[in-house]
């Protein structure tokens, strides 16, 4: 069977071929999810600061279980990096007390080194996995002011962090930081390592 | 005050534009990859990740940048089991419900990819599902051009030995393939 066959013969098994129509860009659904995407963006110092730990406003909760993938192929995730997104914002602003408690229900939770920074993506080398994931390296999208949401003037290539997220968001108010022997102690203590 | 609005518009343009071209392939793509409940969320998920990131768009590989972003958020997905976000209230209030094809994988084919690793698989999805050429499936994986080609040759090799193997599985159990037998022949 040459290329073109196999190609061919591939495609014809493909679960949605291209014309199978989908939600066009014209549509208002589509409108809708623009203008909120936008708009979560323009409002987000504000939003992120208000749903930490819990959902926001604007993204309400649902909880998805992917039993079913497996029926396409299920896709690789070790060598997958596991995408968080950083809030921004007052970082005084509507906090939890930090306690060892609180922590542990938080998942993921991790340890890594900064290896990139870009003005929007910090790249973390993930050298210890408190729970909620295998992957080896995790990007935090991240806006201005994120720093300050995790304590620490600048991101720095080089400088370990532990970091918790809700939701794929990442914690602050001390739930996420520079890692010092102090806080991986409260770590420790929270995921029983 | 007035520059900062012309800033805002002008790159809401850009997202408005880059939507235009990704939007209903990113359907396509996580439709194909997860179960249709969940393709809008990550298909949303997707969306505001460009939006995040619309200056590290590459402009002359925007699709499968869009298609490695939405990769990422597939295995998320997955890698938590999950406990997920629906980002958009106006959206979940016009339901729709994505047609899902009832095109079946022929079952030698199906054994063929099967026996393949995830890796090679989705290789092989890029290239045929996709329609994507290994430059571009370099830029949905993170490789460089080269690795690809080298990867997605291997791919098609080695899935063309396992249908072989698949077709004489099958005619030893009785079944024959109508193509599969004429392709038999010398």
């Amino acid at each position: 069977m040459n290329d073109h066959d196999l190609r061919n013969r591939l495609a014809a098994s493909n679960p949605m071929p291209p014309s199978e129509p989908v939600d066009p860009i014209t549509s208002n659904r589509a409108r809708a999810l623009m203008e909120d995407i936008m708009a979560i963006a323009t409002k987000e110092p504000r939003v992120k600061q208000r749903r930490f730990g819990r959902l926001s406003a604007v993204a309400a909760a649902l909880v998805v279980v992917v039993g079913g993938a497996a029926l396409v192929g299920s896709l690789g995730t070790s060598g997958d990096p596991l995408v968080l997104t950083g809030g921004a914002g007052d970082p005084m602003a509507s906090c939890l007390v930090f306690d060892v408690e609180t922590l542990g229900d938080m998942s993921p939770a991790l340890g890594g080194t900064v290896v990139e920074l870009t003005d929007s993506v910090a790249t973390l080398e993930v050298d210890r996995w408190y729970t909620g994931g295998d992957a080896e390296i995790v990007e935090i999208e991240y806006t201005p002011g994120f720093e300050a949401l995790i304590g620490t003037p600048t991101l720095e290539v080089g400088q370990r962090y532990l970091v918790t997220a809700t939701d794929g968001v990442v914690n602050g108010c001390g739930y996420s930081g520079v890692a010092t022997a102090e806080y991986e102690a409260s770590f420790e203590a929270a995921f029983g390592a | 005050m007035h520059g900062d609005r012309s800033v805002a518009g002008a790159r809401s343009h850009r997202f408005e534009n880059l939507a235009s071209e990704v939007y209903e392939p990113l359907q396509r793509y996580v439709s194909r990859r997860v179960n249709p409940d969940d393709v809008d969320d990550i298909v949303s998920e997707t969306m505001l990740t460009l939006w995040r990131r619309l200056d590290d768009v590459p402009p002359n590989a925007r699709l499968p940048w869009a298609y490695g972003v939405a990769r990422r958020h597939v295995a998320n997905h997955r890698r938590f089991g999950l406990r997920h976000l629906r980002l958009l209230r106006r959206a979940q209030a016009e339901p729709r419900s994505l047609p899902v094809s009832d095109n079946p994988l022929d079952a030698e084919l199906h054994t063929a990819l099967a026996a393949l690793d995830e890796p090679d698989r989705e290789l092989l999805r890029l290239w045929a599902w996709e329609q994507l050429h290994p430059a571009e499936i370099a830029v949905v994986l993170g490789l460089t051009p080269n690795a690809v080609s080298i990867r997605l040759h291997r791919a098609k090799r080695k899935l063309g030995e396992n249908l072989q193997v698949a077709r004489k599985n099958e005619m030893l159990s009785g079944h024959s393939h109508p193509e599969s037998s004429k392709e038999e022949r010398p």
